[in-house]
Order: structure tokens, then sequence, then C-alpha cells
């Protein structure tokens, strides 16, 4: 397994954000944590990549704990811009050079040069949608065996949505896993092998995007609007 | 790993020393070249104006330059560590600790700068570059005037104690600093708010712990001190010696475990909600 959480808990002060979730997650495919906001989606993603402790339970990466292990070989992208904003482009691919073993530079500028990003550009110089798309570039541009991508098409226009679609699919490696954690499900159904539901911070639903299809005769957003109506 | 966190560490904030470094050097040769032309034109109301001008910039930068490297230090672990771009910090590949000590060297190599920098620049500004050699010079007419050997060496080991305690002192801060800041990210919402609260509560906690220490080790010498005029100086000496070596151990301890202890909650409890 490569993830595998069992009874994880996390509490903010009084308010339960992670309730119970007991899940297991196989390599070599792409997943889709679906939620309306609030429901632990980042909380969930943020305990996996290791910025948060949680409050009870256990998660495991490659059957280890979380740790420097487990951050060498995640990949992790946050729903918001977390690069040093007084890097060049240039520099934020030699400082991801630096720390991570599996980056490769050459993929990243490759990359860069598709999307016309000029690598002696300063970060802080730069639109907030060119600042993701630059991160998401440094993120993929890694052989991790598991990627966590929150919110990754969140804030950016359908043309860009489908570039970003494109760079994930592109750059994983086939024995990787991707976890894309979303509430645009209609954009993203066509990529995705499993899905699983997440509410009030526990898991409701964990299944093959196939299985959805066969047993509640439609599609996983048709079933998401149905689950999650207000 | 921890070359690499230094090394970009380093390169995060030497622009902005370079530019503080470079202003009060500009300005301490500015107010020097002013007092030079102000001696062969006399009666100048202009250059006076320039000259008090200049002394005043120049002595609030010398007064600030350690405020500032402090202020630059903690803003730049504040950021780096508990706002988005700990985001970064915190998923890269290596040990809490490795993080701590790099920004700790980082400080102690800004504050080191500052203080060379502070130096020269006095110097330029008081015409004696090597005020600083002429000060040890001084010291050591100073000791060869002691005629006791007693006396000698309970001066050398109280200037030993106060120069380690300078030495240690961004230790002592950053560890603080540090603590103060791994207890704030224990909280949901107000952080930074629980960090000064915390950074306030600590010193004053130090404070009535030193007060206590010095009343324990001091109180019968004070008497003496104050009483008895013909008490011997050494024996003053002693007394500032115990008191100073003291604080400055327990200062250590308490520095090391605060540095150990936010080491433990970062990598225990963080929490970048």
């Amino acid at each position: 397994m490569l993830i595998e959480c069992r009874n994880l808990n996390k509490n903010f002060g009084g308010k339960t954000a992670l309730k119970d979730v007991t899940l297991n997650v196989e390599s070599g495919k792409i997943i889709g944590l679906l939620g309306p906001n609030g429901s632990g989606k980042t909380t969930l993603i943020k305990i996996l990549s290791g910025i948060l402790t949680p409050s009870g339970g256990e998660a495991l990466i490659s059957g280890k704990s979380i740790g420097i292990e487990t951050k060498k070989i995640v990949s992790y992208l946050p729903e918001r811009t977390y690069l040093n904003e007084w890097m060049s482009v240039r520099q934020a691919v030699s400082f991801f050079s630096d720390f991570y073993a599996d980056f490769s530079s050459e993929t990243a500028y490759d990359m860069l040069e598709r999307l016309n990003i000029n690598p002696a550009e300063r970060l802080k110089t730069m639109s907030k949608g060119t600042r993701e798309k630059v991160q998401l570039i440094l993120v993929m541009s890694r052989k991790a065996e598991l990627y966590l991508l929150d919110e990754p098409i969140g804030g950016v226009d359908p043309a860009a949505r489908d570039y970003i679609l494109k760079t994930i699919l592109s750059n994983y490696s086939e024995n990787a896993s991707v976890v894309i954690s979303t509430h645009l499900i209609s954009d993203i159904e066509h990529v995705l092998d499993d899905v699983i539901f997440i509410k009030y911070g526990s898991v409701t639903l964990h299944s093959t995007v196939d299985e959805i299809r066969e047993q509640h005769g439609k599609s996983v957003d048709a079933l998401f609007r149905e689950v999650f109506a207000c | 790993m921890l070359g690499k966190l230094i090394k970009w560490d380093l390169m995060a904030d030497w622009k902005k020393y370079s530019v503080l470094y470079a202003a009060t050097l500009i300005v301490s040769v500015m107010l020097v070249a002013t007092g030079k032309i102000k001696e062969k034109i006399i009666n100048n109301r202009m250059l006076e104006i320039i000259e008090v001008m200049f002394g005043t910039l120049f002595m609030t930068l010398i007064v600030s330059i350690v405020i500032v490297v402090v202020g630059f230090t903690v803003t730049r672990f504040y950021k780096n560590v508990m706002r988005d771009e700990g985001y970064l910090t915190h998923t890269l590949p290596v040990p809490t600790w490795q993080i701590l000590v790099s920004k700790l060297i980082v400080s102690y190599i800004w504050f080191l700068s500052a203080a060379i920098v502070g130096a020269v620049c006095l110097g330029i500004a008081m015409g004696e570059p090597l005020w600083l050699f002429d000060a040890i010079g001084d010291f050591e007419e100073f000791m060869s005037e002691i005629p006791s050997s007693q006396e000698k060496s309970t001066v050398v080991f109280l200037t030993a104690t106060i120069i380690i305690s300078v030495v240690l002192s961004p230790f002592f801060l950053m560890s603080h600093a540090y603590f103060c800041f791994a207890l704030g990210n224990l909280s949901s919402s107000h952080k930074l708010g629980l960090a000064v609260l915390a950074f306030f509560g600590l010193n004053i906690a130090e404070n009535i712990l030193a007060t206590a220490v010095m009343g324990f080790l001091t109180p019968d010498s004070v008497d003496v001190v104050w009483t008895d005029e013909t008490i011997p100086p050494v024996q003053v000496y002693e007394m500032v010696n115990k008191t100073t070596l003291t604080i400055l151990i327990l200062s250590v301890l308490i520095s090391v475990g605060l540095f150990i202890a936010a080491e433990r909650i970062f990598t225990k409890k963080l929490n970048l909600e």
C-alpha cells in the first residue's frame, strides 16, 4: 500500500477536522479527493505531507511514518503559493534541485519553455496564476512516488485547467499515485481512477470511477451533487 | 543538507543587509568628509546643518543596526517557518534541527557582520579606524597597572565572562524566539500573538529567576560592598564574577533547553494550519 491511514483524527481546538479516517491507497492510481469546502480534504493532505500532526491515529506512506523518509518520496502542491518570492524561477529550480534527489531540472526547464515562462524572471513580479504554474511545474518535475495536489485547478481559468491536467498526466510516473483534492469534479473526472468522498471529516465513499458508474449509473460529478446536496 | 539550507538562507537576505551596511558606511564617510570640509570653510551655516544631519543619521544607524538585524532575522524565521513559505520549508527532506541550526548560524553571520560594520563605521566617524585595537591596548595597559595577581585574574575572568555572554547573546535571543514561535505554532488562530505573549512572559519569568539567583548569591557581599569602604577591590570582583558566571551558566542552560523544546515542538506538533 502506498498510503495507509488508520483511525486518523485531527481537531483544531474544539472543532473536528478529521474523524476516524481509515483508508488505503495503492500505487499507480490517480485519486480524486472530493468534498465540499471545509470537509477535511486539505487537512488530510497536510497530514500526509507532514506539515500538520494528527491528533490521533496513524498515517503511513510506503509503510513509513510521516517524516524525512516520506518527504523524499512525496511531492506536495499546497493550495497557496509557497515559493520564496525573492527567488527568480531559475533559483527556484536550483532550490528544488538542491534538496530533492528525484528532481529533474531538465524537465522543469522544458515545461517552463513550453509555457513561455522566463527563468530569469522573479517570482515577486509574476501574476498569481503564473506563480501557480511555476509551482506546479516544480512539483511535477520530481519523480516522486506520491503527488499530493491540493486544489491544483482551483484558482485558474478553464484553459489553464486543461494545461495543468495535461501536465499532471504527462509527468507522473506509472508507478506513482496522484491524489488530487478538488471540488471541481467535472474538470477532472475523466482522468481519475479512484475517488474518495469526504464529508465533515469522514470518508463516506472510496471507490473506483468505473464502480460508481456501474453501481450508481451516473457520473462521479452527478453522484457528488447528490451526496453533497445542500 | 545543512550547508544548502545555510546557503539559501544567506541568499534570501543578503541584499537587504548589503543596503543597510552600505548606507551606514556611506553616512559615516559623509560625516567625516563634511567635518573635514567644515574645517576649511569656516562659518558656513549650510555645512553645519549638513554635519548635524549626517551626525544624527549616523547615530541612528549605529544604534539601530543591531535592532534591524534582530528584526530581519526574526521576520525571516517567521515567514520561512511559520507562514506560507513554511509549506516548502517543512516539506523538505531535512530534519527540523537542521532547519533551526541553519537559521541560527545565519543569524550569527548577520550579527557578526553587523558588529564588524558598526565597529568600522564608528572608527571612520571617530577618525580612528583602528580604535578597537587601541582599546585592546588600553585594556592591556590597565591590566599591567593592577598590582595584585589575584585581582588581575579576577578582572580577566570577569572580562572573559562578559565576552562569552556577548558572543552567546544571539544564541540566547534566537533560542527564545524559536521557542516562542514554536509555542505560537500550537495555536489555531493567533500564532503570532501567542508567540509575542510567550516571549514577554518568558523574559519576565527569567528576570524574576535572575533576581532570585542574584539575591541568593550576594546578600552578604552587597552589604559589605556598600557599607565597608575599606573592602579590597578583589572581593568586589569575586562577587561580580560569581553572579555573572551563574547568570551565564543559567542562560546557556535555559537557551539550550528552549532550543531543544522548539525543535521537539516543530517536529512532533507542527501545525501549519
